[in-house]
């Protein structure tokens, strides 16, 4: 016997502001969040486009989480998911029933912020460690990575929510966060938990991680298209665009949920994941790690490909990624494949890299409640061989039952979600 | 219905090449050294570092040893030399769960790259191509692409980092893709944060503030099957919480998983090998040996003491000490009971099966 998993809570802070309201009503209405942007001081930098969270984070802390205690050091990647967190708790209403809930999340690789390496590096090339650890109150900022480990996010959460199920920092590259999902779908399914807080934040918006990206040939750095540079499934897509925020899910058993009276927005029916196990610098070029963890959300969801009505894409606007999704998918649905509608969210909000999966599953629960596909903007002409629904430029109203939500990260690592409507 | 999860004893690797049986036979001892970046910040650590390792035995290619640095590298060769003792080709239905250290930026000395403190310059060191698969090696998930691709295997995954919790995390996870049947073998473990002085800064909140403290790079695996083999031991249960009261009594928190683990039907009138204990600090100790009881207390195992905090390794340490402890048993358990850095707690219990 086991349990069906409901989600109940929402939260969001993307670029196009606080909240999972401003986050979906600009997603439906295909707006770009990326802009021109360049890291402060650096007008040369490669990377000249980014969807960025507007509002500083001492102003966000001040703004939205008075009510809780922050550790001495924290980065803004947490700050980016306690905000989320804070609002899919307050939206699930589950406030003074957290107790028991686990924490599954994801927040990417630890963040050696600009300022602090600069504040560094003003010392004595020979004494530069002596005095990070000598002065390190005064030399390291309170929202930098330096300080903190990587788990912050999720240690600080069951901190300040005295949650006492078990707590876990996924690290799964691009595929982290629908890992973090999955994990939660499979601990409440199983009864090892009725409440888990899952999710993401993360930013990559710096020019120490953007100069490693850039490096690795991964950022979008044409100035031929401007703002509409994030280009999923188009002829022209040139690399990805980076974005940065942070996305929480409340999921809880349908047993928990219904007994509390809880609003049910959708259901995870199943979850895969798998390793390409081929190079850590290219995806499998048959797309066999992708096709197994499609295939293994939808087995676990006991559906087959032809109920599924929706793909929220991983479509990061790479060369490599949107052929091999597109023929993944090809390959999962067979002929099925083209009467799907397959989005990318990532066109309008950009890459969030760690915590990609997180709004994109937001996206998607969001689909199915309103019945409405998203749409993957800045598509104009899709490339020779990608001749799938991409719904391009404009979203559209479609019956949707059944989506899976695909996340595909650096290394061949792999996961995809199952979500449907909810039914008694 | 849970189908039962069997454990292979894999490869541990500690400082000087120590044998993880030797210390539990106290034929060994694993030294260490004053951590001298800590005295920077007043604070007394001792440490007991690992080797690299090159990975040719393991037939790493070329790209590989450029997109893994140092604690990737221990992860990777522990976890394929522990593949490939039981597994010469690839196998069906395989995957990976491992507890990662994170990777900062000590290989690379950014700030001394900087030549002007401007973003300007910042962006001209971290520009230059000293290394153009830079990104990759920062990735801590690295690893476990590179043990995938070198062990063929293509399941079900899962990494986190970058403490205990996130080795014992791992090990849950891929007990429970065994026992629920999704995978036939599961490659577990966990490798240390390496110690540097930008570890220190990131962890000083948890490593400096107990006096004396002891940190011990290592990596350990073991495999989960749901094949039984001859002397292969079983998994038969696993939990994980936090104990983190409401009213923030943690002692009494903590005595009540202790209890539930004590009290449950699955050790009752069962003979009990071992208790290990790993990563409690000193109050965690006293607390879960005076609530274990006389006869359990003098069966307990702190492992700390022979490795010092392996972090997440330490979950995959303990299991495969308890495999050791097993080794020669007729019957009876191993329960380990592993605790985090921020409440954390977990418990494996394995059976001995030396039928």
């Amino acid at each position: 016997m086991t349990n069906r998993v409901v989600v109940t809570g929402l939260g969001v802070l993307s670029p196009f502001g606080v909240g999972v309201d401003s986050f979906w009503s600009a997603v439906k209405a295909g707006e770009n969040a990326v802009d021109a942007w360049h890291p402060p001081g650096a007008e040369g930098f490669p990377v000249q486009h980014g969807a960025t969270i507007k509002q500083d984070t001492q102003a966000l802390v001040a703004e939205e989480l008075v009510d809780f205690k922050l550790p001495k050091h924290i980065e803004r990647r947490a700050i980016y998911a306690l905000i989320a967190a804070k609002e899919a708790i307050n939206d699930a209403r589950l406030e003074t029933e957290l107790g028991q809930a686990g924490i599954a999340v994801c927040s990417g690789v630890p963040e050696l912020d600009d300022a602090s390496l600069l504040a560094l590096a003003e010392q004595p090339k020979a004494n530069i460690m002596n005095y990070a650890l000598t002065e390190r109150e005064q030399a390291i900022k309170r929202f930098s990575g330096i300080r903190c480990s990587n788990d912050v996010l999720a240690t600080t959460l069951a901190e300040q929510l005295n949650t006492s199920g078990f707590i876990c920092n996924v690290s799964g590259a691009c595929a982290g966060a629908t890992q973090a999902i999955g994990l939660a779908y499979r601990a409440i399914k199983r009864g090892e938990a009725s409440v888990m807080l899952c999710g993401g934040a993360d930013s990559v918006l710096s020019i120490r991680t953007l100069s490693a990206l850039h490096l690795l040939g991964a950022t979008a750095e044409t100035q031929r298209f401007a703002n509409q540079l994030c280009r999923p499934f188009d002829q022209d897509r040139a690399g990805l665009v980076a974005g940065e925020g942070g996305a929480m899910l409340v999921l809880e058993s349908e047993q928990h949920a219904k007994a509390r009276g809880a609003h049910i927005y959708a259901e995870i029916t199943g979850y895969g994941s798998s390793l390409d196990a081929y190079k850590v610098t290219a995806p499998h070029p048959e797309g066999l790690g992708a096709i197994s963890a499609m295939e293994g959300a939808l087995q676990s969801a006991g559906i087959g490909a032809q109920n599924v009505q929706y793909i929220n894409a991983h479509g990061t606007s790479t060369p490599l990624n949107d052929v091999i999704e597109t023929k993944a998918i090809k390959s999962v649905f067979g002929k099925h494949a083209t009467s799907l509608g397959v989005s990318s969210t990532k066109s309008m909000i950009g890459h969030w890299i760690a915590a990609a999966g997180a709004p994109e599953a937001i996206a998607t629960v969001l689909a199915i409640r309103d019945q409405f596909m998203p749409a993957t903007i800045n598509l104009t002409q899709p490339d020779e061989g990608l001749d799938l629904d991409y719904v391009m430029g404009k979203g559209r109203e479609a019956s949707i039952n059944h989506a899976l939500s695909n996340s595909f990260g650096f290394g061949g690592i792999n996961a995809s979600l199952a979500i449907a409507r909810y039914y008694e | 219905m849970l189908k039962p999860v069997y454990l292979f004893q894999g490869e541990t690797l500690l400082a000087h090449s120590t044998s993880l049986e030797s210390l539990l036979t106290h034929k060994g001892r694993l030294m260490s050294t004053p951590f001298e970046s800590a005295d920077l910040i007043n604070h007394s650590i001792f440490i007991s570092t690992l080797a690299d390792e090159n990975l040719k035995d393991v037939g790493a290619e070329r790209m590989v040893r450029k997109t893994s640095e140092r604690q990737a590298r221990w992860l990777i060769a522990s976890g394929v030399r522990t593949w490939r003792t039981y597994f010469n080709e690839p196998q069906n239905k395989s995957g990976l769960f491992i507890g990662l250290g994170t990777v900062d930026c000590d290989e690379e000395d950014n700030p001394e790259l900087v030549q002007e403190p401007t973003a300007e310059c910042l962006a001209t060191a971290m520009l230059e191509e000293r290394r153009p698969l830079v990104c990759l090696a920062l990735l801590n998930s690295s690893a476990t692409s590179h043990i995938a691709q070198l062990a063929g295997i293509t399941g079900e995954n899962m990494s986190f980092s970058p403490l205990l919790s996130a080795g014992l995390n791992a090990l849950c996870e891929g007990y429970f893709a065994i026992a629920e049947g999704r995978l036939k073998h599961a490659l577990c473990g966990g490798g240390s944060q390496k110690i540097t002085p930008w570890s220190l800064l990131a962890y000083e909140s948890i490593w400096a503030n107990q006096d004396n403290y002891w940190l011990s790079e290592a990596a350990s695996f073991f495999i989960a099957s749901d094949e039984p083999r001859l002397n292969q031991h079983a998994a038969i249960g696993v939990m994980r919480q936090a104990y983190r009261a409401r009213l923030q009594n943690n002692a009494h928190a903590l005595t009540e998983q202790v209890n539930r683990i004590t009290g449950s039907p699955l050790i009752e009138n069962q003979h009990v090998v071992k208790v290990i204990l790993v990563g409690a600090n000193l109050e965690q100790q006293d607390i879960t040996l005076h609530a274990l009881g006389d006869e359990l207390k003098s069966r307990a195992v702190v492992l700390d003491s022979y490795v010092g905090n392996t972090m997440a390794a330490a979950t995959a340490i303990a299991c495969n000490s308890a495999l050791s402890y097993l080794h020669d048993a007729e019957q009876g358990f191993v329960i380990v009971i592993a605790f985090g850095d921020h409440a954390e707690f977990g418990m494996f219990l394995i059976e001995a099966n030396n039928d």
